[in-house]
């Protein structure tokens, strides 16, 4: 199990490439479960995300007396890699949930054909930009003094914010972090 | 702005420093990672609780 207590310890590919991999890949444990999801990761890309969060992070660096970037800063720069990289290829779903998506199959309502559809869809288009800014989120938050709820208006926003616009910049998501967490 | 990085010397006048990173180190950590909030507990929320 590899565990993060600290933004330096994503200073190491190593680190880096297996600390992503196993988030995106059981780090939600219990909807993985019900879903019935499986992603393949791409582990060149993982290793793009670790080669442009240092790029990110140097490019701070220069502009810092401290040569120190604050946990804004490297969340940041996380979400951004990740997001311009996008390590998850492919989604495979279980056989039940292949079953629950036709209603024409024997016990399944129209309803529940509905509901799969909708969850299919949402984890089929945005699953490497909800993976991202979790994982990047919950980085940032270890440094804050509480965790910081929110919900699926927050989550959807920032899904679609990636998937609509191909160019943002560290910046941007710097600030949007920060506006969420700073008192 | 709270500068949480006392020991660096603050900015003076023509350093080629820009407005958009205030000289702000890294703090120490608080939580653990397993106490922060997860967009997990979102999705089992949306689509994977009893109405």
């Amino acid at each position: 199990m590899v565990e993060f207590t600290k933004f330096e310890e994503l200073d190491d590919r190593d680190f880096f490439v297996a600390f992503v991999e196993e988030y995106y890949k059981s780090g939600w444990p219990a909807a993985n479960k019900a879903g019935g999801a499986a992603v393949a990761l791409e582990g060149d890309l993982i290793n793009l995300a670790y080669d442009t969060y240092q790029l990110s992070l140097q490019s701070y660096k220069v502009a810092l007396h401290s040569k120190n970037p604050d946990h804004y800063k490297r969340a940041g720069a996380l979400l951004h890699a990740l997001y311009k990289t996008q390590p998850i290829v492919s989604i495979s779903w279980g056989a039940d949930v292949e079953r629950l998506l036709n209603a024409e199959n024997v016990g399944v309502s129209y309803d529940d054909a509905q509901h799969w559809d909708d969850f299919v869809s949402w984890w089929d288009q945005y699953s490497n930009y909800v993976m991202a800014f979790d994982l990047a989120f919950r980085c940032c938050q270890v440094y804050e003094d509480a965790a910081r709820p929110y919900d699926k208006d927050v989550l959807d926003n920032m899904a679609y914010y990636m998937a609509e616009n191909t160019n943002i910049n560290v910046g941007s998501f710097v600030t949007i972090l920060k506006a969420f967490m700073a008192p | 702005m709270t500068r949480t990085d006392n020991q660096t010397p603050a900015t003076s006048s023509g350093d080629k420093v820009v407005r958009a990173c205030p000289n702000n180190g890294l703090k120490q950590p608080v939580l653990r990672f397993e106490e922060t909030f997860s967009a997990e507990t979102v999705v089992l929320k949306a689509f994977f609780s009893e109405k």
